[in-house]
């Protein structure tokens, strides 16, 4: 009895670890820009089938705001430089994704915001994939004028262009722990 | 009290704006629609998560014909509980046209939930997506009306056209096939009337068409078609255009028709559909400035510049670290015609033609 209850488990314990690594979140690279009026994400975010068969995954893309007030989203998978067609649902858009067998895809996604006081993006929702993020590089520049009261984030390295202050980060093997927010004054 | 958290929650909308990564979703599809015996409508469902934690909880799961909605009489905690669904499943009674109808099934989030983190997250009640398809007279159907033991399935394929048909006379898995498919094969023919000796193309989302001495041959599910265009394997940038053919494929069924090309087949180069890369001005004169403008995530990514002459030769490359900008040409760039690509974390994701001039 004991016997065919550890084999069960085992069992269990090995379906669940495949089915949990067919698509893997595996990269993000991000351009945050912060003026006085807008908060804007660029992103590349990278997924992974890593099973031997094509997926159709389904994907939400939450947003700070009622997407009908967002002027302009920008979804394009970056294999084949096409447009991707996503359903905007209140505070979020949602899309599918369709990865060949032991493929990789990238999406870009564009898209801004009123600026505020406090400018969150929550990081934190990536363990939901399970795996930590294998490359994850962030970048932020801040327009002049605008003072930087705190972020949760400590940068790698800034540098100054054209009079912005340009926040870089280059993490690997990223599980985030604090989400990514930006005070100014 | 309750002013306060009042007040407290409009502060809070007024000075903070919350964005996140994306999250795996939940997906609903329909497996298999039929009637049977007795003309009873039967619903075969299949849910799809990705979303390992539940955090995007479903609260209701919703079927409507293309008149009226009823509400499945379950919660499904369970994905693997979503399986047949019949009249009795549901909430009030529903009826479906035998002559032609729509089916959708919609389902509602109850709401994001984030255990474990301080962040302020989002409420999405109420909302829907599912999935949806036609049959019989019913709109611009590509299925005819349900025959005895037929019954009708969709598939979807890279994100577009989400809902595809198949006529089979049995419920399957997705992994079944049985008679969901019949073969198109036909004479293929190249741009001057000859046979094509060899080849391979895909041909409606993700069939592989096989050409071998003149003949080709391609498994496709059963409903009507309308083509014009396939693609070269895994490159849906290189497409191929025929003369449109009209057909009908049955399950376990052959139809024939032959197919004339109106292009060359070969590989073009990677179009810029969404204008995400400028370069400019083309043609350029020699030893002058060429700029660009790149809308992606140069800060962030790898992002690199290459102007490669005819033999294939790098003559400049050049790191790009703003998202537009000026290129000095040099001086050993003579007139004549480059490729300019941009390649971003080690893929290519722009490639175009550019003439320099003296």
């Amino acid at each position: 009895m004991k016997r065919g209850t550890f084999f069960i488990l085992f069992g269990l314990f090995w379906i669940h670890l495949f089915s949990q690594n067919n698509v893997q979140f595996k990269a993000e690279y991000i351009d945050f820009k912060l003026d006085s009026t807008q908060f804007a994400i660029n992103g590349i975010y990278e997924f992974k089938n890593n099973s031997a068969k094509d997926v159709e995954i389904p994907i939400v893309f939450p947003f700070a705001e009622d997407v009908k007030d967002i002027d302009s989203i920008r979804l394009i998978s970056l294999n084949n430089m096409s447009a991707l067609p996503y359903e905007k649902i209140k505070k979020e858009i949602r899309f599918r994704l369709h990865i060949p067998a032991k493929d990789s895809l990238s999406v870009n996604i564009y898209y801004s915001s009123r600026s505020k006081k406090k400018n969150v993006y929550i990081l934190t929702t990536t363990r939901f994939w399970e795996k930590p993020l294998e490359i994850a590089y962030y970048s932020l520049a801040i327009d002049k004028g605008i003072n930087l009261k705190t972020l949760s984030l400590k940068p790698d390295s800034s540098s100054v262009k054209y009079g912005e202050q340009v926040y870089f980060w280059k993490k690997e093997k990223f599980l985030p722990e604090k989400d990514f927010v930006v005070e100014i004054e | 009290m309750k002013k306060i958290v009042f007040l407290f929650s409009i502060a809070s909308f007024l000075l903070v704006n919350i964005a996140a990564n994306p999250l795996p979703g939940t997906d609903i599809k329909i497996k298999a629609f039929y009637f049977d015996d007795n003309d009873n409508w039967v619903l075969k469902l299949d849910a799809y998560s990705l979303d390992y934690y539940n955090i995007l909880d479903i609260d209701t799961v919703w079927v409507c014909s293309s008149t009226e909605c009823a509400r499945i009489n379950k919660t499904f905690v369970d994905f693997n509980n979503l399986d047949i669904i019949t009249e009795d499943s549901l909430d009030r009674p529903l009826k479906f046209n035998k002559e032609g109808d729509s089916i959708r099934v919609k389902f509602y989030y109850k709401h994001f939930r984030n255990p474990g983190s301080d962040s302020v997250f989002i409420e999405t009640l109420p909302d829907w997506y599912g999935a949806s398809l036609t049959y019989g007279n019913y709109g611009n159907s590509n299925v005819p009306r349900l025959s005895k033991g037929q019954s009708i399935a969709s598939v979807s394929y890279y994100g577009y056209d989400y809902v595809y048909y198949s006529l089979s006379n049995t419920i399957t898995d997705f992994n079944d096939t049985t008679k969901m498919f019949g073969v198109l094969k036909g004479h293929i023919y190249d741009k001057n009337g000859r046979p094509l000796n060899k080849g391979q193309f895909t041909i409606d989302f993700g069939r592989i068409l096989k050409v071998q001495s003149g003949l080709y041959s391609v498994k496709m599910y059963s409903r009507k078609y309308k083509l014009n265009s396939a693609y070269l394997p895994s490159n849906y940038n290189s497409s191929v255009h025929f003369k449109p053919i009209e057909f009908e494929i049955l399950p376990d069924s052959t139809t024939e028709r032959d197919i004339y090309l109106t292009d060359y087949v070969g590989v073009k180069s990677i179009s810029n559909k969404e204008n995400l890369v400028k370069i400019f001005p083309n043609p350029v004169k020699g030893n002058s400035i060429l700029q660009y403008a790149i809308a992606l995530p140069v800060f962030s990514s790898n992002c690199q510049l290459n102007i490669i002459n005819i033999n294939g030769q790098s003559v400049f490359q050049c790191k790009i670290m703003e998202n537009k900008g000026n290129i000095q040409l040099p001086q050993d760039v003579f007139d004549g015609t480059y490729t300019v690509q941009v390649i971003m974390n080690g893929a290519v994701l722009h490639s175009s033609q550019l003439i320099v001039v003296k």
